[in-house]
Formats: structure tokens, sequence, C-alpha cells
């Protein structure tokens, strides 16, 4: 089967210097070659069309340099990777004690235990099959390690910048908080030309803490980039994730939640702007385990072109998880004859003392809206560039650092309506 | 024995809708059988020769009503003839050849077997199951000798008939409604044709329709499910035995609600029934279908095949009530398995609506589907499926739009208790040329007991942004609050529970013709029976 495709990633023998990266990425590797890619039979990847993935010869990205400032924030700890190689660290004087970002290649000799301990636990790659191969093949990541108590004020910036052509890069994070630690981490992942990314990031919250991640995703036209994203959330802990994909050929991610602990929260929400003939394609499974946990997922998609988004989400409630309270909405806005939603949300559920809802709607902008701005003297487009802005709007707010929310805000503005002046 | 609740009173509205009380709704009736639309109304009532009042007498018994039943020739003498087990091409000859058919069909049929052998069973549905060995069943069964008295019949079949205050009667024979009563394979008994005929109304069974009309069969059997459609579609086509066939001339108001009952009586034979309803240009129609079977150990196959067109402004209402044996309620072990598909097509300003009651069945596996392909055209889907003991249900429907300005509606609760596991599965497709598609979806689950499960799986495609698609769906369980109300005012916990089951089913129910609805009730009051505290 594979045999058929134009990428083929280079799997022999192991890359990894360290034993532990070494031993986990040979049984990654098996695990790739009995996986392989997915297939359209398989239901979880029956709506994705791989060919942007598997139809170029991919080679992993060779050295390189790109200019990343755009995505720099304000006041945050930096930690940037261009072509899997790390180019700017974090100033590790500056931080409060209890705090470690590092990059991973260097964490595997020093942090063994946290590695060993966290590493390749959360993202299983037993029927993953791209953290499978992210697993094999990653080389570079960041770590970022809070000690119990640790509090961290400003954000911490992840940048994975992917350029060239036909190249593949394979970002790895491992956020680890500990008890009663928080912080706000945001990882942005872009890629110019047609490349492709890998992401992998796993998180662990410990009890009591707070976890604020925003996700972002900015791709070329041709770039695509599969990536997942495995949380488990211990007892009283939150873990709130935003998370923003623009762009792109193929953008797909996978989010596994697992609320451990009782009195753990999961607030998710997502916004997906594709256009193009491009896909963009999220997968959420949150998993309730024990008894008086809540979880709220909100999803919009605003579709252009011939593009098609698909929301696949499902809400698992264990057979004991009573008290659960779950919810879900996803909505997608067609903004052309020509595109495709498929929205399906799923639930699950084995407890009988639960409170579950979903709700998903699909449509276009409401034509009274629209006349009500145009009565008023705005043309038809800046007019649609606004309403769609307040679609957004939703997921835009719960972005915790200011600086991305005003960027995204310019960006889509940008693209929406051209009159549209903040 | 009594029918029902002693001194229970029937009374007739002129309406099928009347408004009915949630518990222990009660009926009664003035005088049956005039009126044709309403006569319908009655559970057990049988005006078939006359203007008697059988439901003001509370002290008729079951043993009467089995034995009238009996006086009008309902028992035949054909001695049971069963193919032995396995499937192969001369057993699809061998069955088409029985039945007289013609060589275009034996050749469908072939066609279909060759094709169901190139097919893999569905492994996607959300239920488990001993895999089937179809080489194990016998796919054929001539109608065996009925039972002699009620003595002969599972006492606790009896017990739950009297339970629902149904007579064994009722189901051969509803009043006011013409029944085409299957049993096992081949129909035996067709009421009330000639008036049907005086309109133009076909309504038979399928094997006699083949060498009465086969035109009408050729040209639409296989139209709306073909025989590629799934696994048990296929295995339905190649070997399917009997069934109904209803045809609606243009412009006709069918007068009667329509009605077969099917049954499995035989052990170890799976029923393949088919079914195929047309309505013509501007007709209309109400169906109903409704299921028992008695108690036997072994699982039985039931994978039946539905069509329905409905022609431009034609008007098609399909109602089921399921209640096929369960299987144990400890082990799970001898129920039916359902694996039904129906599916019904659309003209112009057409309206096709499913309206089922599951409650029966060790696993149901079942999409009532509308195909909505002229414009204006309207498809609803209102289901109410209960899993208790170690049932299992994956159901729901699909609505495909294809015509302009179509419609439609799905309302599904699901209903766990005990050990069941119920899901729903669903499709709304909007394609490209479906301008201003409407549909709403609302799917309610509820939960009785820690040990069940409640899944919903929508899935929404949109492929034109005129479409407004909604879709809710939510999971409760039913609050103390309200238990301890209902207590506190003299109900019984399990009362209590029958009522707020029934009021969460309420606009299912609403859907269904009067007699099905009084059935469905009380088949939820009885189905929960020690699911409870």
């Amino acid at each position: 089967m594979r045999s058929t495709h134009l990428f083929q990633p280079d799997l022999a023998g192991s890359i990894h210097a360290s034993p532990i990266l070494a031993s986990l990425g040979s049984e990654a590797r098996e695990r790739f070659n009995e996986l392989g890619f997915p297939s359209r039979r398989d239901e979880d990847w029956r709506l994705t069309a791989l060919t942007p993935v598997t139809g170029h010869p991919f080679s992993r990205a060779p050295e390189a340099t790109t200019a990343t400032e755009h995505w720099t924030l304000p006041d945050a700890v930096t930690i940037t990777f261009v072509n899997d190689r790390l180019v700017g660290g974090a100033a590790e004087n500056d931080l409060p004690a209890g705090i470690t970002i590092t990059a991973l290649s260097s964490a595997a000799q020093s942090q063994t235990q946290l590695i060993e301990e966290h590493l390749g636990r959360l993202a299983s790659f037993d029927d993953q099959p791209f953290v499978a191969l992210n697993t094999a093949q990653s080389l570079e990541g960041a770590l970022i390690h809070l000690a119990p108590g640790a509090i961290l004020d400003r954000p911490i910036n992840i940048i994975y910048a992917t350029t060239g052509d036909d190249v593949v890069t394979y970002p790895r994070t491992l956020i680890v908080a500990e008890e009663n630690a928080k912080a706000t981490v945001v990882e942005t992942f872009v890629g110019d030309g047609r490349s492709l990314i890998c992401p992998v990031t796993e998180i662990a919250v410990g009890p009591s803490a707070t976890l604020q991640h925003t996700r972002l995703i900015e791709l070329s036209a041709e770039g695509s980039c599969i990536g997942s994203v495995s949380a488990t959330v211990e007892r009283n802990a939150a873990y709130r994730l935003s998370s923003a994909g623009l762009g792109g050929s193929l953008a797909r991610t996978d989010i596994r939640v697992g609320l451990n602990g009782k009195g753990a929260d999961a607030t998710l929400d997502g916004l997906t702007l594709v256009g193009g003939k491009g896909q963009g394609i999220t997968h959420v499974v949150v998993e309730h385990r024990v008894p008086n946990c809540t979880s709220t997922q909100r999803y919009r998609s605003v579709l252009d072109d011939r593009s098609k988004a698909v929301f696949t989400g499902c809400i698992i409630v264990a057979e004991d998880a009573q008290k659960t309270d779950a919810r879900q909405s996803s909505r997608s806005l067609l903004r052309s004859s020509d595109a495709v939603a498929h929205n399906n949300p799923q639930l699950e559920i084995y407890a009988d003392d639960v409170r579950c809802t979903h709700g998903s709607t699909v449509g276009q902008l409401d034509e009274e809206a629209l006349f009500y701005l145009r009565a008023r003297g705005i043309d038809r487009l800046t007019a649609e560039g606004l309403l769609t802005l307040a679609f957004a709007a939703e997921v835009l707010e719960g972005i915790p650092v200011e600086a991305v929310k005003s960027r995204l805000e310019d960006q889509l503005m940008a693209q929406l309506g051209p009159e549209i002046t903040r | 024995m009594q029918i029902g609740p002693p001194g229970r009173q029937v009374a007739l509205s002129p309406s099928p809708q009347l408004p009915l009380s949630l518990l222990n709704a009660e009926i009664s009736i003035q005088e049956p059988g005039n009126d044709p639309t309403s006569s319908l109304v009655l559970l057990g009532a049988r005006p078939l020769s006359g203007n008697e009042v059988h439901m003001t007498d509370s002290t008729t018994t079951l043993e009467e009503f089995a034995n009238r039943e009996y006086e009008h020739g309902f028992v035949t003498d054909v001695e049971q003839e069963t193919f032995p087990p396995g499937l192969n091409e001369d057993v699809v000859r061998a069955i088409s050849a029985k039945k007289n058919e013609p060589d275009w069909l034996t050749q469908w049929r072939l066609k279909a077997f060759r094709h169901w052998q190139t097919m893999e069973e569905p492994s996607w549905p959300k239920v488990h199951y001993e895999p089937i060995d179809y080489q194990a069943i016998s796919y054929f069964a001539a109608p065996k000798k009925l039972l002699d008295s009620l003595d002969e019949v599972d006492p606790e079949i009896l017990t739950t008939y009297k339970k629902l205050g149904i007579p064994l009667d009722e189901q051969k024979a509803l009043a006011g409604v013409a029944v085409d009563a299957v049993f096992d394979s081949v129909s035996v008994a067709t009421t009330y044709k000639d008036k049907l005929a005086e309109k133009g109304i076909i309504f038979c069974s399928f094997s006699e329709a083949v060498q009465d009309h086969p035109e009408l069969i050729k040209k639409h059997l296989g139209s709306v499910v073909p025989h590629t459609d799934n696994f048990f579609a296929a295995l339905n086509s190649a070997v399917f035995s009997d069934g109904s066939f209803v045809y609606i001339p243009k412009g006709v108001r069918c007068p009667m609600e329509l009605s077969t009952y099917f049954r499995i009586n035989a052990s170890n034979t799976g029923q393949f029934e088919r079914t195929l309803i047309v309505a013509d240009e501007d007709a209309q129609v109400s169906y109903l279908e409704g299921c028992t079977a008695p108690q036997r150990d072994e699982n039985q196959l039931h994978a039946a095949v539905v069509e329905l067109v409905a022609l431009d402004r034609a008007n098609i209402k399909y109602s089921t009530v399921q209640n096929w044996y369960p299987g144990d309620k400890e082990t799970g072990k001898g129920g039916i398995f359902n694996f039904v598909t129906k599916r019904g097509v659309c003209g112009e300003k057409s309206k096709i609506s499913w309206t089922q009651v599951e409650t029966g069945s060790a696993i149901t596996w079942k999409y009532p589907s509308v195909i909505l392909k002229g414009d204006k055209s309207i498809g609803e889907f209102y289901s109410v499926a209960l899993t208790a003991g170690r049932q299992q249900a994956d159901t729901g429907t699909k609505m495909v739009h294809l015509g302009k300005d179509t419609s439609s509606t799905i309302i599904s609760k699901g209903i766990s208790a005990g050990k069941g596991q119920n899901s729903y599965r669903g499709l709304v497709k909007v394609t490209k040329s479906a301008d201003n598609a409407r549909n709403f979806s609302q799917c309610d689950s509820m939960l009785i007991g820690s040990q069940c499960g409640a899944h919903t799986f929508p899935y929404i495609e949109v492929r034109n942004p005129t479409a407004q698609v909604e879709h809710e769906a939510t999971t409760s369980k039913i609050g103390e609050d309200q238990i301890f109300y209902c207590n506190q005012r003299g109900l019984s916990t399990e009362d209590a529970v029958t009522m707020i089951v029934n009021g969460f089913c309420k606009e299912v129910f609403k859907e269904l013709p009067m007699e099905f609805a009084v059935e469905a009730q009380k088949l939820l009051g009885v189905s929960l029976e020690g699911s409870v505290g």
C-alpha cells in the first residue's frame, strides 16, 4: 500500500543519540511500519483526503533560516525552532524558580526522569499513525516543566517554523505542569512553501494546576499540517485550549483530552478558516474517566471557495463518571456554494447521572443581518466580513494572550473585508 | 383473564389524534366500525362482522377472542415446510421456484446473491454479537400449524399481552384495519381487500403481487434499495420470502390505515420480508407495521427491506411498533437480530414520514431513510428506541436532500435501562443542488440505571451554503426530584418512571396512529419493568 505513496519517510535505523529517545523511537517505528498511512477505509480518516501528504516526496527539512519576528509576542518567553533545529532559546535566568523551558534534545540528557515518565506516554501511537511517525522521526522540540506551585505570569511562546519546498518537520512539545502550577503557552506552527508539519504535543496538567494553551497553525496555500494534542487533566486542574488554523491545503488536528481526576475541567475552542481547495479537519475526543468533571467544546469553521471543513467531536463518559457536565457546540459558516462542511458530533455515555449536550449548525450568513448593515451604507463584502468576524469572535475572545488575539483579528480582517478598519 | 383494566371504557373520537393521558390512557368505545377512518382506533375490537361492541364487556376473555378468530377460519392446517439450513444458488432458485416466480425475478435474486457473496458484514455499528453463521439458517419456511389453544403459548408472553391489555387476537385483526398477517414467510390472510379494490388500491402479499401485478413489481423493486445496497439488503434481495405490496393509484386517498403484523413463529428461520409501497401522484396512505415474536432460545435473524416510493405530491406515513423478543434479561440470549433497511424516495412536493417505536429485539440495526429527490419534498423521522436488559440498538435515519426547498425533521428519543446500549446514528446530507434545504434534528437520550449506555453519532454533510441544518442532542437521567414529586402524590416509583418516560417520548407518540400510540405507551411501561430501583 505504502509503495504507491510519494512520501516515503526514511525509517531506517535509529536517529536518536539518547537511549530513551532511541528505544521509544524504534518502538514507534515498528508501529508505523505496521499501521502505514491511514486510508479512507478507516472511519477516522474517511473524510480526510491525504493526497497533499502522501502525494509529495517530502524529505526531512535541512538546516535553514527564516524570519520569525512576525510571531514573537511582547513580554513572552520565546523558544524558536526552524526546520526542527533550535535557533533561539529561552533566557533561562529571568525565569522564576521551578520553571524549565528547554530543547527536548538537551533535556533527554539532563531531565531523563521527566522524559521517561511522560514522553510518548500521553500521545498514544498505537492507533494514531502520524503520532507514531512523529515519535519515530522527531529529533527536536520543546520541554516545559513547571514544578509544584510554579507560576509564570508571562506567556511562553514556542515557534516552530518550517521553510522550504517538499520538506517535512516533526516538532514535539512536552508540557508538564505539576500540582498548583500555572502557565500560559502559545504554540505557533508556521509553514511556507509546499511543506508538511507533523507535530505532536503532550500535556500533563497536575492536580489543581492551570494550563492555558493557544495553538496556532499558519500555512501557505500549499502547506500541510497533521498534528495531535494529547492532554491529561488531574484533580481540580484546568486545561484550556484555544486553537486557530489559517489556510493550508490540509490542516488536521487530533485532540485527545482525558479528565483523570475529580473536578477536572477542559475547555476547548477552535477556529478553522479554509479557502481554496483546502481541508480543515479537527477530531476531538474528550474522555470523562472519573466523576464530577466538566468539559466545554466550541468549534467554529469558516469556509470559502471549494474548501472542506470536518469537525468530529466525541465525548466519552466512562461507566462511573457520574455528575459529568459536558457540552459541545460546532458551527460552520459556508461562504461559497462549493464548500463542504461535515459536522459529526458524537456522544458515548456509559453513566446515568450526567448532562451532555451537543449542538451543531451549518449555514450561511443571515440575510437580514446583511441587509441591516447594507441599509447603513456598508458594502456587501465589508458587511460579510464584519458578520464573519462576529461569527469567529466567540472563539477569538477566548484566546488568553492579547497580542495573539489582536494579531489574529487583524489577519482575519485583512482576509475577509478590505474595508474594515479597527 | 381480563383484557384490560376492569371496566375500561373505550370511546372513539373521529380524530386519530386524541389527546392522550400519559399513563394508563383510558379509551372508550361508543360505536365502532361505521366510519372507516375512525374504526381503526381500537385495541382488540374487531368489527369485521358487524357492530358488536366487544370492548365494553370487561369480562371478555382472551380465550374468547382467540376462539372467535378461529371461527373465522384463520387457522390453516398447512404443515411447516422448511428448507434445510444453508445458502447457495440452488437454494435461491428453489425459493424462487417455490413461489412460482418469473424468470427475471429469479435472475434478480441470483444477481443479488452473487453480489452478497462479495460483500463483508458491516462492523461499524456499535453492537456486539456472536458471528452469524449464514449457512446454519434455513431460508424458507411456509406457515406452520397454528397453535390449538392459548395454553400452548408461552405463559410469559401471555402475561406480557395481559399487561399490555391486548388480546392475542389483536395481533391478527385490528379493528377496521385490513390486516395482511405474515406468519413466518407466507401471507395467509388478507382482509378488506375488496373494499380497497373498489378504489383501485392494491394491498396484497408480495408473492401475490409478483403474480398479479408483475409490471409494478418489475418497475419499482430495487428502485429505492438496490440489490447492491448493503450486506443485509443484498441478502434479503436474494432470499426474500414474502412481505406486503401496496399500490395507491393517482389521486386516491387510502380510506383506512393499512396494517401488517409480522410474526416470527418458526425457530431457526430467518425472516426476510420485502415490502414495497408505491403511492402514485397525489395519493395518500398510512401504513402500520407491528411485530411480536414468541420466546425462542436461538437468535433469529431478521433482515427486512422496505421500499417506499412517493411520486409527486404523494404522502406516505409509515409507522412501526417493534416488540420482538429481546432475549433473556440477564444473559441476552435468544433475542431477535433485527437488521433492517428501510428507505423512501420522495417526488416533487411529496412527503414521507417514518415513525418507529423500537422496544424489542436483542439487536436493532435500522436506519429508515428518505431521499428527498423532488423539489419541496418533506422527510420526517420520529423514533423512540428503548433498550433494557442486554438489548443493543444502533438506529437513526438518513435524510438526503437532493431537491430544492426540501425539508426534514428528525426527532429521536433513546432510552437506556438495565445493561442496554442505545446509539443514535444519523446522516443529514445536503447536496449541491439542494438550495434552501432545511433540517432540524433533535436526539435526546435518557439513562435509567448506571450500567447502560447512550450514544449519539450524527453525521452532517452540507454542500450548499443556503442550507440550514441544526442538530441538538441531550443526555439526561430522570431527576430524583421528579420521582419524589410523583411519589409524594401516591404514585409508585415504577409508575412514575413510566409516566416520565412517556412524557419524554410524547413528541414521537403523537405522530403515531391512535391505537399504536396507546400500545406503544404500555409497551414502554412493560419493557421498563424491573429496570427501576
